[in-house]
């Protein structure tokens, strides 16, 4: 099993076979998780910019991470129609102020741009104060979440 | 009633605890002051640090890292104190101290060395392009602050942690806030526990005052050190730098940005210079732990 890590605010996309992606203590930022399992390619798109920020930016913001990670994808062989797409992270504190909800934000965002490109979503292990890792094993239907208590969850 | 499941966890025994806790290096605070003094030179500050070894060190290889980006390597320590300038001192000094202490297991937090390492090294970074963005001047502080924000956690989990578990349970089934579970099970929170400590190590008021503040919202919207300390620890948190599993369970200031003069899009340009000066960070911890 080869283990390969997503570095903030980036996408990793693979078609290795036993290639394991993972992306680690997402605090309020959001995973997007992608997976064709029929022609073996998955991969993870880190967000943590909901929208610019307006000015020159080195981050991309949720909507063009989102469009990374999924040309990413279908580069290395992955169909549009058969992508199973998830979320995950986007934590938020208790009585969080609307205007400092990272995590709401982003996943809103995202939510909106799935259902503006007619994509479904597959899964969600999102919100509430609990920081969370995720991977997804590339030919997997299923991402694998990880809570601080080291639980495992399949989505 | 079952006491046998209560051992001596009295908030006296958690206070008695802190008072054994090892020193801050008294190296460090005569090198702090001597620093802040403007009669005295970067000669001075030099003579002080060059009876801890591990200090100089961390000096030189801070210095000569690809941070500076330096021609030649430097050997002497004055020099590499004139190329770093006064706040880069402090911090270095500050982080170097700092780092036996944070790099502990909390298992009451469900913390790993590296969490508590990352999370207090990363909040000082934060902090530095923070200052910058938002204008504030008394930066050094604030990265003093920053650093050893959560060292109550490392008192309240080696004499209580058993009772951690049960603070826990306790947020989590009221959904309440970490802070408040803490008061109701331990008598104490990790925010005052830390400021008892910086206290006893004779760290100025200010500080003390932000470490014991960083978690009440009430409290930190009171002062400006306070409020920068208490955004930078929520920024951190947000991004997953070293976060425990307490992180998320803290109830927030509807006021903080607008008490630190902070629109939305500052907001997210702080989260965007954060994430780079994590990358700065990776180099900075790296060379601290040699």
């Amino acid at each position: 099993m080869h283990e390969v890590y997503v570095d903030r605010g980036a996408v990793t996309v693979s078609d290795e076979p036993s290639t394991v992606i993972m992306a680690k203590s997402l605090g309020a930022t959001l995973a997007v998780v992608a997976t064709d399992p029929a022609a073996g390619v998955a991969g993870i798109g880190h967000c943590i910019l909901p929208v610019s920020p307006g000015k020159p930016s080195t981050l991309p913001e949720v909507l063009e991470q989102m469009r990374n990670l999924f040309k990413h994808m279908i580069q290395k062989g992955a169909a549009a129609q058969d992508m199973k797409i998830m979320l995950c992270g986007a934590a938020t504190f208790l009585g969080e102020p609307k205007e400092m909800a990272l995590g709401v934000w982003l996943y809103k965002k995202a939510v909106q741009a799935l259902k503006k490109n007619g994509l479904a979503l597959g899964g969600e292990h999102v919100g509430g104060p609990i920081n969370r890792s995720v991977s997804i094993e590339v030919g997997s239907p299923q991402a694998r979440v990880i809570l601080p208590d080291k639980k495992e969850i399949l989505i | 009633m079952n006491t046998a499941a209560r051992p001596d966890f009295t908030l006296e025994a958690v206070y008695e605890s802190m008072v054994a806790l090892p020193v801050f290096p008294k190296i460090v605070h005569k090198a702090l002051s001597v620093l802040d003094d403007p009669e005295k030179s970067i000669a001075d500050v030099a003579k002080i640090i060059k009876l801890d070894h591990g200090l100089v060190a961390n000096i030189l290889k801070l210095t000569n890292s690809a941070m500076f980006g330096l021609r030649q390597q430097v050997s002497d320590l004055e020099t590499a104190l004139a190329l770093l300038g006064q706040n880069r001192i402090r911090e270095v000094l500050v982080a170097s101290a700092a780092m036996p202490y944070l790099s502990r297991d909390l298992h009451g937090y469900e913390m790993s060395p590296q969490d508590l390492c990352f999370h207090s090294i990363g909040c000082a970074m934060i902090s530095e392009v923070v200052s910058q963005r938002l204008g504030f001047s008394n930066s050094s502080e604030l990265f003093t602050a920053a650093i050893l924000h959560d060292i109550g956690k490392i008192v309240l989990d080696i004499y209580v942690g058993p009772r951690l578990f049960e603070v826990l349970e306790r947020s989590r089934q009221d959904d309440s806030d970490f802070a408040m579970a803490e008061w109701e099970v331990i008598g104490t929170d990790h925010a005052v526990a830390g400021s008892s400590i910086l206290q006893q190590w004779e760290f100025p008021r200010d500080i003390c005052r932000a470490v014991r503040s960083h978690h009440d919202p009430d409290l930190y919207i009171q002062d400006r050190l306070s409020a920068m300390l208490a955004f930078c620890n929520i920024i951190a948190i947000q991004l997953g730098i070293g976060v425990g599993t307490d992180s998320f369970r803290y109830r927030l200031s509807d006021q903080l940005l607008y008490v630190l003069g902070c629109s939305e899009k500052d907001y997210l340009v702080c989260i965007e210079d954060a994430v780079r000066a994590l990358e700065d960070a990776k180099d900075v911890i790296g060379l601290i732990f040699g």
